[in-house]
């Protein structure tokens, strides 16, 4: 690390991200997350959803990183800041058109603008589907992840102890409807396909 | 609901085990296609494993924070360890919040720390237009006599097909080829060519003449975009230029990005 004491550089937040350095995240967190929750939740966000911004904004950094071109010749924290506000426009806009908001929320943050950013839908909307996933029974998801992971009938029916391939196949079919009609039914979800 | 034959194929298609042909197949299936983004995007949600775990990484880094949080306010609220530790405790305390309360009001009030340099700032709020952002033509070709204006409307379906194609070279040489087929082009002042120019120009990363030619859309459906995109093209070639528009932009009333020029105002050096 090209740190001076206590503070490291660009490049060193850059390459701690790039690599999941589990020492630079937490300094992340440390140092910038207060500054950052203090801010959302001034505009009307709740400590959750500034909390899941936050760790959402570190995975759009590690997306981009990963990408060309990303060099920053301002402060980390600056373009950390960005990208959360960013984030928080987007759940801010989702929750106008979905649940409404409260005077107080409108009087405190009127502009719900948004520049789009591959990066940043993709990881708002992956995230969302995730949370989806992880309600459906452990056994279904167990199974439509071995299936997409490549795995056979056969295999499906061995691991899960099922009396044949067939069942295996129709309980597949099932739980992925099952999830699909899950997603469907989710506004915030439903928002990025309209 | 997609019958079990189906979804196999699904399955096999979002794997990329489906041939070129088969994989038309499917994507010509109204049942499948109707739905295809979205199974496409719980297939990529599910499938990331390396970034399932990275959030997992953060998720830890969370739920340590809070506890250690949680674990100070239980210490801090226990009445006999107070009673003991009161003063180097109490001193101990008020030394992290006045540096705390610090840092907080230094993170916000000091000149240059929150200082977003022109360059991050587009890295920060830039996104390539897409085919939809075009203006609907690029030249009305008001008053031109045929065949002029077959000419033009040609041109102008190229210009298109290239420009949805990505092929952004081919999609600049439509466009100045209709300067070059009506000799009165100029004087019509297309506002839909400019603005289209300079979104081409944009794909292109030639800041510059993007930012020359959204200057010259003046009126239209496409004003508030022509100046957005020449506040993005100018903080890559001239940073001043660029603060001038994005105060343009916060002073104009009913503009989508009127808040967040002013926020990146704020932010430039």
């Amino acid at each position: 690390m090209s740190a001076t004491w206590g503070k490291l550089s660009n490049e060193d937040y850059l390459q701690g991200i790039r690599t999941g350095d589990s020492k630079v995240l937490n300094s992340i967190y440390q140092e910038f997350q207060p500054g950052i929750l203090q801010y959302i939740i001034r505009q009307g966000g709740s400590e959750a959803e500034a909390k899941d911004i936050f760790a959402n904004a570190i995975i759009v950094i590690l997306r981009k990183v990963r990408g060309p071109g990303l060099e920053l010749t301002s402060p980390f924290s600056a373009y950390l800041r960005a990208v959360c506000r960013n984030l928080w426009l987007k759940t801010f806009r989702t929750k106008k058109r979905t649940v409404g908001v409260t005077d107080e929320m409108e009087r405190g943050f009127v502009d719900d603008s948004l520049t789009p950013d591959a990066h940043l839908e993709k990881t708002v909307l992956h995230q969302l589907i995730r949370e989806v996933f992880i309600k459906l029974g452990e056994d279904c998801q167990k199974i439509i992840q071995m299936r997409w992971d490549g795995q056979s009938y056969a295999h499906i029916r061995e691991e899960m102890g099922f009396g044949s391939e067939g069942y295996a196949r129709k309980r597949k079919h099932v739980c992925y409807e099952r999830l699909m009609g899950m997603v469907k039914d989710d506004p915030r979800i439903a928002e990025f396909f309209n | 609901m997609l019958d079990e034959n189906k979804m196999d194929k699904l399955d096999e298609y979002l794997l990329g085990k489906l041939s070129e042909q088969e994989r038309a197949e499917l994507e010509a299936d109204a049942e499948v296609s109707e739905k295809l983004e979205m199974h496409q995007a719980i297939f990529d949600a599910v499938s990331e494993k390396e970034i399932i775990d990275y959030r997992k990484q953060l998720d830890a880094i969370q739920a340590n924070m809070d506890a250690g949080e949680a674990s100070s306010d239980r210490t801090a609220n226990k009445p006999g360890a107070t009673v003991r530790r009161m003063w180097p405790v109490s001193r101990v305390l008020a030394v992290a919040a006045s540096v705390a309360i610090l840092l907080i009001a230094a993170w916000y009030l000091v000149p240059g720390s929150s200082t977003l340099s022109p360059d991050d700032a587009f890295a920060a709020h830039y996104q390539a237009p897409k085919a939809q952002d075009m203006a609907a033509r690029s030249a009305t070709a008001e008053g031109t006599a045929n065949p002029t204006r077959e000419n033009l409307e040609t041109l102008d379906s190229q210009f298109r097909n290239a420009f949805e194609q990505g092929n952004y070279q081919e999609a600049l040489a439509a466009l100045s080829n209709m300067t070059e087929t009506d000799p009165d082009f100029e004087f019509h002042s297309e506002q839909g060519f400019y603005y289209n120019q300079g979104i081409t120009y944009l794909q292109l990363q030639e800041y510059e003449q993007a930012a020359t030619a959204f200057a010259k859309v003046k009126r239209g459906e496409k004003l508030d975009n022509a100046y957005w995109y020449r506040a993005m093209a100018l903080l890559k070639t001239d940073p001043a230029a660029a603060k001038e528009v994005l105060q343009q932009i916060s002073e104009r009333q009913g503009h989508p990005q009127r808040k967040l020029a002013g926020e990146i105002l704020n932010q430039l050096p």
